[in-house]
């Protein structure tokens, strides 16, 4: 069998059941049968129980289960619920193919070498989807689709079938499972019961007796799934790869090394009339796998998305317990829009190519943070109403930014002209010259001097204090009696007690 | 030494006023025309540098306590704003962004060289940028000092600030021109 070794190796996931749980989702707890046509096409453990089986028609399944809930198959809903599970599985491997709902398949050949090979990339998969809220899932890799679904319908997490033995694991299978049923009947009277079995007559016979339709089933049978794999959409674009034949461990030569695959990728994306706003990143070390998605406020270049590669690594190396790792292979797995859904609006005010060039280049030479780009956000305390992005990196949206929220707390009036990331610690004391303090949200003196590291001086109006409850600059959450000032050197201040002393949250300038 | 290096921004716009950068309309009085190619010294009430940054893109180096909520109200284009938080070597990061930006906002250097301050004015011309640093220069091209009068809206143990006057006053070589502006919640206007 000349053909077995050529047939694509597919991972395949599985997610049992996905007819069942999409119905479930409008049908609500209870024994729930799926119905199409007059007859139960799938059922969930509940009924299954009370007598229910798939091909059982809906009035008999009524008899055995009265009180199950019966909910009218709806391909549409399965299919676009499912998206959510290939969205996830796209987020590891690029280029995934929806046969149908429930059943999602990729080319194993590149995350295969991505990840270190197939066992490894069907980990992957699995733990993105159970990370992804889908436990459930099963991972099959095999030679073409047949065999890798039949694998994955195992019992265990990950199955997998080496190259050029799927023929000989699908042989003890029953010969049911082609799915074709008046082939499968005509089978039976033949007394032909496995895949084994069907799989061993001559292909010319099956063809003559069976037609096109048993070709291709009896190509199944022998582990010689053809089979074309189309992803869903081209939103995702093509990912693209390379491998290091030694690790590298200069982020300087990581970068290099990607930038031909780079280059090409931009261009490809660039000739198919799309532009590319968001992409992620993997990078494997012998330790592992990490992947992190960027997003570009207008679109990427090649230098930018190398940036971000570089600056992927030097995370890496800060982050990674013990020694970093040298670097095995880098994977970009672009998100593509077409052009024109982009035209404006999206891309925001870009700034010319001249000042991308300054920014960038001083972000190459200080780092990602040494250029920011700020949106303010809603929040009670100063200092957190306002959220900095690195440069290039595309900004929170207005909804987590909760701008349109009202904000009780937050001090009326002009905002202040400088706000301390971090509250400095001031003092603040009565008439006498005593330190003030605060109790219950009510002050034991009046206020009568601010004392700033620049120096001493009156107060010469006061309000407060304000109590605001929430988490202030530090993890926990805190109470604080919040006041504002008016010094003889007619400065404005705000201020807070917490923890016992005085803290400047602003000045007014 | 003292020789002024005058590149023109476009050839053949000599003698022509040339408009300079826009800045928020409550500064136009002080500053007709917008502001200049050049170095402004700012010195006071550091929002009023907000009120310069309203024209193109515009950057603030080194001035990582600056109200960005303040920004806005003065009518900053945050979506045109970049930060640098850390300022490094004074003059190498600021000549690099003067390279880019429209108008750069940055703290005065601890000192400069008549020599260094002079290429970077000349440089700021031949590129129409503004440079506004907040403290003393060398001959600017205008000094803007600007100072509380009063605050609205708190009284004693009541009340909130509600209104910041504000005086204004640009002094270059020979003219000094005055405004006083209210900073409100809403935005600023004419005090």
């Amino acid at each position: 069998m000349s053909g077995s070794a050529e047939v694509p190796r597919v991972l395949l996931a599985y997610l049992p059941g996905w007819q069942v749980r999409t119905a479930r989702v409008e049908a609500g707890p209870g024994p729930l049968a799926v119905v199409s046509g007059g007859v139960v096409v799938a059922c969930c453990a509940g009924a299954a129980a009370e007598g229910i089986v798939p091909g059982l028609r809906v009035r008999d399944a009524q008899l055995r289960c009265p009180g199950a809930i019966l909910v009218e198959r709806d391909e549409r809903v399965e299919a676009e619920a499912f998206e959510e599970a290939a969205d996830v599985i796209e987020r590891v491997v690029p280029e995934v193919h929806v046969p149908r709902p429930g059943v999602a398949a990729v080319r194993v050949r590149g995350p295969a070498r991505f990840y270190g090979g197939e066992l490894a990339a069907a980990r992957a998969v699995w733990q993105a989807l159970r990370d992804g809220g889908f436990g459930e899932a099963r991972i099959g890799v095999a030679d073409g689709m047949f065999a890798a679904e039949q694998a994955a319908r195992g019992a265990r997490p990950v199955s997998i079938v080496s190259a050029g033995r799927s023929a000989e694991y699908l042989s003890e299978k029953e010969a049911d499972l082609l799915g074709d049923e008046r082939l499968v009947r005509t089978l039976h009277q033949l007394g032909l019961r496995t895949l084994g079995q069907f799989a061993a007559l001559p292909a010319r016979d099956v063809t003559a007796r069976f037609g096109e339709a048993g070709r291709v089933a009896h190509l199944r049978a022998r582990g010689q799934d053809w089979s074309a794999l189309e992803p869903r959409s081209r939103r995702r674009g093509h990912g693209a790869g390379v491998n290091f034949d030694e690790p590298l461990w200069l982020a300087s030569q990581v970068v290099e090394g990607s930038r031909p695959v780079v280059e090409q990728l931009v261009a490809e994306i660039a000739a198919a009339g799309g532009v590319c706003t968001q992409a992620c990143i993997m990078v494997r070390t012998g330790l592992g796998v990490t992947e992190r998605t960027w997003s570009h406020p207008w679109q990427f270049s090649v230098q930018e998305l190398l940036a971000r590669l570089e600056w992927q690594l030097q995370d890496l190396a800060v982050t990674e317990a013990g020694e970093p790792d040298g670097v095995l292979a880098v994977q970009f797995l672009p998100t593509v829009h077409p052009a024109a859904e982009h035209a404006e609006g999206l891309f925001g005010d870009r700034p010319g190519e001249h000042l991308m060039h300054v920014l960038t280049q001083l972000q190459g030479r200080d780092g990602r943070s040494a250029v920011l780009v700020p949106a303010l956000r809603g929040d009670r305390v100063v200092g957190q109403r306002c959220v900095l992005t690195p440069f290039g990196v595309a900004q929170p949206g207005p909804r987590d930014r909760r701008r349109d929220q009202p904000w009780p707390g937050r001090p009326a009036g002009p905002a202040p002209g400088i706000v301390f990331p971090r509250p400095r610690r001031v003092g603040l004391r009565d008439s006498s010259g005593a330190p003030l303090t605060v109790a219950d949200g009510v002050l034991a003196a009046e206020p009568a001097w601010l004392e700033t590291p620049s120096g001493r001086s009156a107060v010469t109006a006061w309000a407060g204090p304000w109590p605001v409850r929430q988490r202030w600059w530090g993890e926990r959450p805190v109470s604080l009696e919040r006041l504002q000032l008016v010094t003889s050197a007619q400065q404005a201040w705000l201020v807070a007690a917490a923890g016992g002393h005085w803290w400047a949250e602003a000045c007014y300038g | 030494m003292g020789v002024d290096v005058r590149i023109p921004e476009v050839p053949g716009s000599w003698g022509a006023p040339r408009p300079g950068r826009e800045v928020h309309p409550v500064l136009r009085t002080v500053l007709p025309g917008g502001l200049k190619p050049g170095v402004y010294s700012l010195t006071g009430v550091t929002s009023v540098a907000f009120g310069l940054l309203v024209d193109g893109w515009c950057g603030v180096a080194g001035l990582p306590e600056l109200g960005m909520e303040a920004a806005h109200e003065w009518g900053v284009d945050l979506g045109r704003l970049v930060l640098v938080p850390r300022v490094g070597v004074w003059l190498e990061t600021v000549a690099a962004l003067i390279e880019g930006l429209d108008v750069l906002l940055a703290p005065a250097p601890p000192g400069i060289a008549p020599a260094a301050a002079q290429r970077l004015t000349a440089r700021l011309r031949s590129r129409g940028a503004a440079l506004v640093v907040l403290g003393d220069w060398p001959r600017p091209r205008a000094v803007i000092h600007a100072s509380t009068v009063a605050w609205h809206g708190l009284g004693w143990g009541h009340g909130h600030i509600a209104g910041q006057l504000i005086e204004v006053s640009v002094s270059s070589q020979h003219t000094r021109r005055q405004v006083t502006v209210l900073r409100g919640s809403d935005g600023v206007r004419i005090g």
